[in-house]
């Protein structure tokens, strides 16, 4: 559970990346989070995070404030960020052991995670490997099992579909549904309307820093009641 | 050849002085900007003209001392390998072995960086991509690599003929040509480095390696630092004694004379020639001589061009294949859990140690810095055979210099390899993977600080153990030993304040990181203002106030200028254990254990809340 509350941050002087945003995301959902290039929506995620602090409001995870208790409020969630910048010598394990213990992940429940998420995200013979060698999508891999390691409540994924292929795609959706079925709640940034239709519960718009729209799926081929609806809101909204 | 090549050239070049100068402060708000990015130019041009002075002057030194003594010599035929040389051949030869020296320092200083222009970055890979001739951008590369390389030999070859240009007297218009005659020298000296150097690299792919480079370079370059060091120290001993400058004169231009015979006959020929232009043999046809230099070095550029574009562009294209070693995720030894700051500890352990600028720069400073300092004391002492002198009165010398020394070479140790004053720094774009963690900014400082901590205790080890040698008093070396220790830890809350205040945090190759960042610089300044600091706080705490104590207990009037006082204080201070009992010594120390430890917490409690809410504060 994700609440974003009367939030806003500005890099200038004037405007305004993100702009009084208010959401609400409630477990057992995948809740997409669209909207064109530079809508604010990295901005947004990296708030919710504590990466950057908001100017004004506040964000919630599940109960605790990341502006008063940053601790408690991160240990409830798994982030992957949109370009995954490692610059960290290390190798994927390495790696992974550290985010582990960062999470004070006990020994045989990381050697669990680790064997299970590599496999399904096929990257186990690469966690030997120095991660600066590692091609776009296996760095997106390897941040996709750091962000499970803790199996967390709240899983925020920035734009987690490009880059990869085909059959990881799968997976990661799978994956997706998985842990909102099992009460989660799973949070996405995209651009990939087909891939919001198709997976989310609820989806919001924003746009220049302001949300344009929030609602169900259902609610979007109610109002439409076309095939493609979801592009036809999109477009109108962001366009008209 | 068209205009691409001065863009291409004017972008690489942006670029270095970019990093150099702009990117130091992050700060988004401006106005303190200009200011801050002022004070850092000045600092920077200051450390330039520094480096400079150091160099050039120990150079020019040499140089004059020598060329003044063959000025004022009867101009006579010398002896050289039982042939007899014309007093103005002689010259020619002395000339040409400081030309020699120059052409070797530019050849190593092109051939150690071209791998690095190897290796290519985003924009260059960019570049490639694009309608540029292969000429022109290998061009483009061998222009920058010679402006770039060639600094500190063009200054030295400058200040060669200047040198050579004042004791000789010769005519105004020589000084033009010889700005002319070291621009072909270096120019030279990289057109020969750059085929061999590609050749090289060709053959042995290993060498293509950016780290397998950086580590050869220290290889090559220390012994010739340490080589340099000890060569211009003899002559500085010797530089009164006539008979010695003499024979070192005729000793170097014996080297040149057996060089020009040797295999290298060609290149040295060349040299040769432009020591014997720069000399005044050729007396009015000089400028004939030098537009002739120009030409051919011009050709040389022209035909290297020409023949290794080719070569260079399939360097740039071609892989390294790593060896694939045996891993398996299932065995257990791969799981182990740590507490949080020990797990920073090992990343910052091992990022250190595998990224060779951080270890270059950091850790390994620990160990060069005593060692060639060390190694020239200790051959500048043998040569006038005054180590058993320096030795014994060492040994007279009073014991709290000794922990002064210890807290002295450590806090110079700690700045230098500045391993704290960049740690924010060096996580560069990852920072914010950290701040998404829920990591305790507290627990976090706790494993930086402990890594800088643990190399100070290398430091201290390295400098401890020689001192022992000298005090061989095992309660001394403890105490200097904790004390340095707690100084240092003192040291590094500050001088990690420093970096979390302006971090380098954007950063395309890790060396920015670590040697184009102010707040090393801030750190080595805080690092020799402490030292001062700690010598007056010693005196204050183990003699002032311990006179001021006597003087209220006796009720004898305190004057600090009163003869029996003052020379109580500078009994307490640097009486060594003869004078002062080993009771009261150890007590003063404990005294001085009792202060660090009240400062260090006192400092801790201080920069708490600096540490949490700067940690949250920084964005990248
Ligand atoms: N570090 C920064 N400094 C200044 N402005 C920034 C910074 N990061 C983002 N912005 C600005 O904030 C706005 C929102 O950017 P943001 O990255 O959140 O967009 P986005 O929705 O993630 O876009 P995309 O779909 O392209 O990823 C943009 O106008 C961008 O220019
Ligand atoms: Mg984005």
């Amino acid at each position: 559970m994700i609440e974003i509350i009367d939030t806003s941050k500005s890099y200038e002087k004037g405007k305004k990346a993100v702009d009084r945003l208010n959401l609400k995301i409630g477990n057992s959902m995948i809740f997409g989070f669209l909207g064109p290039n530079g809508a604010g929506k990295t901005t947004t995620i990296k708030m919710i995070t504590g990466i950057i602090s908001a100017d004004e409001g506040d964000i919630i995870v599940d109960g605790y404030s990341i502006k008063k208790e940053p601790l408690n409020a991160k240990m409830n969630f798994g982030y992957v960020p949109d370009n995954s910048d490692i610059v960290w010598r290390l190798k994927g394990l390495e790696y992974l052991n550290f985010i582990a213990d960062i999470y004070r992940v006990s020994k045989e429940k990381r050697k669990e995670r680790i064997e299970k998420y590599s496999e399904l995200f096929d990257l186990k013979d690469n966690l030997n490997q120095y991660i600066t060698t590692y091609s776009r999508g296996m760095k997106q891999k390897l941040m996709l099992i750091a962000s499970l390691l803790n199996d967390p409540k709240n899983w925020i994924l920035d734009e987690p579909i490009v880059g990869l292929d085909p059959i990881i795609a799968h997976a990661l959706k799978t994956e997706m549904q998985q842990r909102a079925k099992d009460g989660g709640c799973v949070f996405f940034s995209t651009h990939i309307l087909e891939i919001a239709e198709q997976l989310c519960d609820k989806i919001a718009i924003i746009n220049k820093g302001c949300l344009l729209f929030e609602g169900t799926i259902e609610e979007v081929k109610e109002a439409k009641n076309q095939e493609n609806s979801l592009e036809q809101l999109f477009l109108e909204l962001v366009d008209g | 050849m068209d205009k691409t090549i001065f863009k291409l050239i004017g972008f690489n070049l942006k670029q270095l002085l970019h990093v150099q100068f702009e990117g130091l402060f992050s700060n988004k708000n401006n106005k303190t900007k200009n200011s801050k990015k002022v004070i850092s130019r000045i600092l920077m041009i200051c450390l330039l003209i520094y480096a400079f002075l150091v160099i050039g002057g120990s150079w020019g030194v040499l140089c004059n001392s020598i060329f003044k003594y063959l000025s004022l010599n009867d101009k006579a035929d010398i002896q050289i390998d039982g042939q007899s040389v014309r007093f103005d051949e002689y010259i020619v030869l002395i000339i040409s072995f400081f030309f020699i020296m120059i052409f070797l320092i530019s050849f190593l200083f092109t051939f150690l960086s071209i791998s690095s222009y190897l290796s290519l970055s985003g924009t260059e890979e960019y570049f490639l991509t694009l309608p540029i001739k292969s000429t022109t951008f290998f061009a483009s590369k061998v222009i920058y690599l010679t402006l770039v390389n060639t600094i500190y030999s063009m200054l030295l070859s400058i200040i060669t003929l200047s040198v050579y240009g004042f004791h000789f007297k010769v005519s105004f218009d020589y000084y033009i040509i010889y700005l002319i005659i070291s621009v072909c020298l270096n120019l030279f000296a990289v057109m020969i480095s750059i085929p061999i150097s590609l050749l090289l690299i060709r053959l042995f792919k290993f060498l293509k390696n950016k780290d397998t480079m950086a580590y050869l370079s220290i290889f090559i370059i220390l012994p010739l630092v340490i080589g340099y060091n000890i060569f211009q120290q003899n002559i500085m001993q010797n530089i009164s004694d006539p008979s010695m400058l003499n024979n070192f004169a005729v000793s170097i231009a014996s080297i040149t004379y057996s060089l020009s015979k040797s295999i290298l006959s060609p290149i040295i020929f060349f040299i040769v020639f432009l020591a014997r232009l720069a000399s005044g043999s050729f007396g009015l046809f000089r400028y004939l001589y030098l537009i002739f230099s120009i030409l051919l070095v011009t050709f040389i550029f022209y035909i290297i061009v020409v023949l290794f574009s080719r070569m260079y562009v399939s360097i740039l294209t071609m892989t390294n294949r790593s060896r694939k070693t045996s891993f398996n995720l299932k065995r257990n030894s791969n799981y182990k859990q740590k507490p949080i700051y020990l797990t920073i500890f090992k990343k910052e352990n091992l990022s250190i140690f595998r990224e060779p600028s951080f270890f270059l720069n950091g850790p390994f400073v620990i160990l060069l810095l005593p060692l060639i300092i060390g190694l020239s004391i200790f051959v500048q002492l043998n040569t006038s055979k005054g180590l058993d002198n320096v030795l014994s009165s060492l040994k007279q010398m009073p014991e709290i210099y000794y922990i002064y020394i210890s807290v002295l070479a450590s806090f110079i140790l700690s700045s230098f390899a500045s391993i704290s004053s960049t740690s924010i720094s060096r996580e560069g774009k990852s920072f914010s993977i950290i701040k998404s963690l829920p990591i305790d900014p507290l627990q976090y400082f706790k494993g930086k600080i402990s890594h800088a901590l643990f190399f100070s205790f290398i430091c201290i080890l390295v400098i401890n153990i020689p001192l022992y040698f000298i005090f061989p008093k095992i309660e001394l070396l403890l105490f200097s030993a904790l004390v340095s220790l707690l100084f240092s830890f003192i040291f590094h809350l500050i001088s990690i304040s420093i970096d979390l205040l302006n971090p380098k945090l954007s950063w395309e190759n890790p060396v920015q990181a670590v040697k184009q960042n102010m707040n090393a610089v801030y750190s080595i300044l805080i690092g020799l203002l402490f030292s001062v600091l700690f010598f007056f706080q010693m005196k204050i705490f183990l003699a002032d106030i311990p006179t001021k104590i006597f003087a209220k207990f006796t009720k004898m009037p305190y004057d600090s200028n009163n003869i029996f006082y003052t020379l109580m204080r500078r009994t307490l201070f640097l009486a060594n254990g003869t004078i002062r009992t080993d009771y009261i010594f150890c007590a003063g120390l404990f005294i001085l254990l009792v202060i660090a430890s009240l400062e260090l917490v006192v400092i801790i409690l201080a920069l708490k809340n600096y540490f949490k809410s700067r940690f949250y504060k920084i964005e990248s």
